[in-house]
């Protein structure tokens, strides 16, 4: 075929229109790449449950003596995932509060207590929900006047935050007022605490054992000896 | 120090070092050491096309490994398929493995734009005689340019701002790589169609 003086390599496919076979090969090719990634990727073992790696919790956070709420908390960018087992790392205490929680309250003494002894080695991290339990109100500032123990009406269902029992709180606090995150942890009732260790997967679940067993301190000290 | 590195970067090097070199005048002594005459007597442009569409795959290929890798640090915390700390600071951490203002991973959003420029590509290469070809080309070059900026951004990310910077994701720079190579051949075969050597004959091999 001649054109223009010029030989044409190639004639004009008069079977169809290539756009169609492209379709089907590039369909083609998706269906191999789902296919490898099938093959290669490991099913996702994520969960509160001891030996699963916990589940990611993003909430704004508030260091104690900032004026307002801070960046985003992201557990996942935190987590070093190369830890193994008898490495230093920073492992992670969450607690989930409700600032109206009666049993919150009372905690926050022995929080303080803990943290004095293990801060150095665990990151300590407090989350505010709200349970929704009727006439409770909870709210961003009334998390923060928890935290710092700054004088604030409203915490334990009316009473002003500065009583609380303990000390102010060091910690992060992180705000999951509307729930965003809980149902993840299987929250059900605070306070509600879950140890990680630093790859994130979860050591110790509250609620996988009896209150007979002592509960979050003895937890603690199994994991860590007597602290600092 | 690359006898380290995984056996999947192997992989992905060969097939995009292979796409970049078919457009060259040498690839067809190969093509005609393996009797391979058909593609030997392909006009430079759809050889050009022979070799975008074998980047392309690469870059497919390598954006559904940075999924794989990311759903393993997911799943296990660990990844067996980039054991290189550049794979876990910078896949394994939210801030960086997400497309900026639509939050989906990066592993995703390479899969999607490689396929889209898969499709332009293989159409343009199983239907190189026709009239749309121009328009499709012009496509292919806006979409791949498209994927500069998203390079230069990931780039910079390795080498400022991620934490303990510089760090290299080595299957990242695999896709980087594929997405710049697309770009730069859509332009010489952009420039090849606006220049009349568009499946213009080739010269035979000399004996």
């Amino acid at each position: 075929m001649q054109m223009n003086g010029q030989r044409r390599a190639l004639v004009r496919d008069e079977s169809g229109d290539g756009r169609l076979w492209a379709a089907f090969g590039v369909m083609g090719m998706l269906t191999v790449m789902f296919a490898v990634l099938i093959i290669y990727s490991e099913a996702p073992n994520i969960g509160p449950e001891e030996g699963k790696l916990a589940p990611n919790l993003s909430a704004p956070s508030h260091e104690a003596g900032a004026a307002d709420w801070g960046d985003q908390f992201v557990l996942y960018d935190n987590i070093n995932r190369d830890w193994v087992e008898g490495e230093a790392g920073s492992w992670y205490l969450i607690q989930f509060i409700d600032t109206d929680c009666g049993h919150c309250w009372t905690e926050g003494e022995e929080m303080s207590i803990m943290h004095d002894q293990f801060g150095s080695y665990v990151k300590f991290i407090t989350v505010g929900i709200s349970l929704g339990i009727p006439g409770w109100s909870t709210s961003p500032d009334e998390i923060i006047a928890f935290q710092e123990r700054s004088d604030y009406n409203g915490c334990n269902n009316g009473n002003n935050c500065n009583t609380r029992p303990g000390e102010a709180h060091s910690w992060t606090y992180l705000n999951d007022i509307d729930g965003s995150e809980k149902s993840e942890w299987d929250v059900s009732s605070t306070p509600f605490a879950i140890i990680l260790q630093p790859n994130g997967v979860v050591a110790w679940n509250m609620g996988q054992h009896d209150q007979q067993e002592g509960g979050l301190p003895v937890a603690m000290n199994n994991l860590f000896g007597g602290g600092a | 120090m690359l006898h380290e590195l995984d056996p999947m970067l192997y992989v992905l090097a060969v097939i995009i070092g292979v796409g970049c070199f078919i457009p060259f005048p040498q690839a067809r002594k190969i093509f005609n050491s393996l009797n391979q005459e058909k593609i030997v007597g392909w006009p430079d442009s759809r050889r050009m096309l022979l070799g975008l569409n074998v980047v392309i795959f690469g870059g497919l290929l390598a954006s559904t490994w940075t999924w794989v890798i990311h759903r393993q640090l997911l799943g296990a915390g660990g990844s067996t398929a980039c054991t290189v700390q550049g794979c876990h600071t910078l896949i394994g951490d939210s801030r960086w493995n997400e497309v900026p203002l639509l939050g989906v991973e990066w592993g995703i959003f390479g899969l999607l734009a490689f396929t889209v420029l898969g499709f332009i590509a293989l159409s343009l290469l199983l239907s190189p005689t026709e009239e749309w070809n121009r328009t499709w080309l012009k496509g292919g070059l806006v979409f791949s340019g498209l994927g500069l900026p998203a390079v230069a951004w990931l780039v910079l990310v390795e080498l400022v701002l991620a934490d303990d910077a510089p760090v290299i994701c080595p299957f990242c720079t695999m896709a980087h790589i594929a997405t710049v190579a697309s770009f730069v051949m859509f332009l010489l075969l952009s420039r090849s169609h606006d220049g009349g050597d568009w499946e213009k004959a080739v010269e035979p091999l000399p004996e």
